[in-house]
């Protein structure tokens, strides 16, 4: 049973999974980040089943691909039917279901649990991802290729000012605090996250804390939105130039609108590059 | 034309309870804008320049939310004769809240621009106060009792409201389910309600226009709602008509039920605490109520609103939404109420 419960943390013995009847790897994927991963590694053929969040990660051609479930729950039923070589998810350890424990001793499947709390998780996921779909190469180039871009943007900015940036995730004016990817990911771009200094994880705050915050530059999350357009003038920005900050004074205030930029990916150096040019600009 | 001595009486009633009310809201009102929401800590003092405005919003936002919220409150109870009517407990909150989310759900899905984009932007009050009246219309309509089997039960009244609150509560999770991942996280802060929603200044001057225009005749009707609280046929016998008075009053409080839902998303038990204080302090007299239990709604709501943005600051996580506060408060209080009527067992 331990050998089947594994911990996304580039477990050495982790190889490609085959099937019960042989095969090649049949994964079923509930992470969204995950998912994301598996298509930018090449490892979509591998993929068996995916979560309701996961579809539009899939090229057309997997767009039918069966739904399993979510984070929050699974369909066993259509898990079994599935058949399986491995499974996954992303939980707290406590909380991965008895159920699909004792369904991966009978089925003889792994479960593979990956933790996403920083960016180092994030390349041992890939890995992993890697080794258990017969991608490790193509995993390996695509963890390095991303490390070295990292470097770049690192070198190309270091000797530039760090601005105090508050990243708004939400109209409820959640932010983003430490201790997330999202928050070195402002660091890697050569920005300070104020929102740090509020708490970690993703604080809600108050838009008087926020001009406390006093930001040079204020990113305000719009996934899956129309880009930003008019400069400054953009309607959507109306309510944010109330705030008598830097950010807002000095017209550095931008919508992010990338709709995969909250997805932790090898992709992650494109969106590191785009919030420093924002962060810069 | 001169007017008749009850109206004289009630004009003056009325008088008497704005002077008496407004000052201690104004006192409290001043004492919320000394309390400073910090980055780390707490902080009391007046503030500066750069945050007034944004301090004026919030404690201004909990006063509206929490002056209709009660007047909601306080109508409700002296139309259903029910001391346990709240608009959030008969689904009428939610019914708004439905009315919010599937706007919302909508404006994030709409790609265009345009005219069509800026009424989805400022248009949520038609939906939340259309919400509303529909859930208050619905539940009234399933609650009334068939002709000539006597007045309407007090308890199938709440078990309506209670029902209709949660398949408005099961078509809220639906519309969870169909949002895209990314305004996933809008949609649950916004069930938890609070008050710091950022709404346009315009989208907030529309809900207190609404709210005052829905109050106006639950202000005037205060002597009608005296006689109201009494049997169909006792109020009518003295002249009241009592259809007309109920259609007018439940469709105000809907519309300022609504209006509040805009500014701050579902707040439980303000409409429910706030009547039984002033009850208790001014007498049940529906003239003096629908002047006071407003007053000690925004007063209520202030306070607890001003209690979490004090302290903000001392947590990690940042704010705690301030209807956790005000459903931690109401719970137990609607639990003793429910208790108390029902002579000691529940």
């Amino acid at each position: 049973m331990a050998g089947m419960l594994l911990a996304a943390c580039g477990r050495s013995e982790t190889t490609a999974s085959t099937a019960p009847g042989g095969g090649g790897p049949r994964i079923v994927c509930t992470v969204p980040a995950a998912t994301l991963n598996l298509v930018r590694i090449g490892a979509v053929d591998s993929l068996v089943g995916v979560s309701k969040f996961d579809t539009i990660f899939l090229p057309e051609a997997k767009q039918n691909l069966p739904v399993v479930g979510d984070y929050g729950s699974l369909n066993y039923e259509r898990l079994v039917e599935l058949k399986p070589s491995v499974v996954v998810i992303q939980t707290a350890e406590p909380r991965i279901p008895a159920r699909l424990k004792d369904l991966a001793a009978q089925q003889h499947f792994e479960i593979i649990n990956v933790k996403l709390e920083n960016t180092s998780d994030l390349w041992d996921m890939v890995q992993t991802l890697g080794k258990i779909s017969g991608h490790a190469s193509d995993a390996e180039t695509a963890v390095a290729g991303a490390k070295q871009e990292l470097a770049n943007i690192a070198e190309q900015y270091k000797d530039q000012k760090h601005p105090r940036v508050v990243y708004v995730i939400s109209d409820s004016l959640m932010i983003v605090g430490g201790e997330t990817i999202l928050n070195e990911m402002l660091m890697m771009a050569g920005g300070t996250n104020a929102g740090a200094e509020v708490g970690n994880g993703f604080p809600t705050i108050s838009m008087e804390t926020l001009v406390k915050l006093n930001p040079d530059v204020l990113l305000i999350g719009k996934p899956d939105e129309p880009p930003q357009r008019k400069g400054m003038s953009d309607p959507r920005l109306d309510n944010w130039m109330r705030l008598d900050v830097p950010a807002v004074r000095n017209k550095h205030v931008y919508l992010v609108t990338d709709g995969d930029i909250h997805m932790a990916s090898v992709q992650l150096p494109r969106h590191v590059r785009m919030l420093a040019e924002l962060i810069h600009k | 034309m001169t007017k008749s001595p009850g109206h004289q009486i009630t004009r003056s009633l009325n008088l008497q309870m704005w002077s008496v009310w407004v000052l201690p809201a104004v006192a409290v009102f001043f004492l919320c804008m000394m309390v400073a929401s910090e980055v780390k800590g707490v902080g009391f003092y007046w503030p500066a320049e750069n945050v007034r405005q944004f301090r004026v919003d919030r404690v201004l936002g909990a006063a509206v939310v929490g002056f209709a919220l009660a007047a909601a409150g306080v109508t409700l109870q002296a139309l259903l004769r029910n001391p346990l009517a709240d608009p959030y407990i008969l689904g009428i909150s939610s019914g708004s809240s439905v009315g919010v989310m599937a706007w919302l759900l909508l404006s994030v899905t709409w790609k265009g621009d345009g005219w069509i984009r800026w009424l989805l932007k400022q248009g949520q009050i038609g939906p939340a106060v259309a919400g509303a009246v529909i859930t208050c219309l619905l539940v009234f309509a399933l609650a009334r009792p068939r002709k000539g089997s006597g007045g309407m039960d007090r308890l199938t009244l709440l078990l309506v409201g209670v029902v209709v609150s949660a398949i408005n509560g099961a078509v809220l999770m639906v519309l969870n389910w169909l949002a895209p991942a990314g305004v996933k996280a809008d949609l649950i802060s916004y069930m938890m309600g609070s008050i710091e929603k950022n709404v346009t200044p315009l989208t907030f001057w529309l809900a207190v226009t609404v709210i005052v225009l829905g109050y106006l005749p639950i202000l005037l009707s205060g002597r009608a709602l005296n006689i109201g609280s009494l049997s169909d046929v006792e109020a009518t016998s003295m002249g009241v008509n009592v259809a007309k008075l109920r259609t007018l009053c439940f469709i105000s409080a809907s519309v300022m039920t609504g209006a509040a839902i805009i500014l701050s998303g579902p707040i439980g038990f303000v409409g429910l605490i706030c009547p039984h204080i002033t009850r208790g302090l001014v007498g049940a007299d529906h003239r003096k109520l629908t002047v006071a239990a407003p007053f000690c709604g925004a007063i209520f709501l202030m306070l607890a609103d001003t209690l979490v943005r004090g302290t903000s600051g001392c947590f990690s996580l940042g704010e705690l939404p301030v209807g956790v506060v005000t459903a931690l408060c109401g719970g137990p209080f609607f639990l003793i109420l429910l208790h108390n009527r029902r002579g000691g067992g529940l």
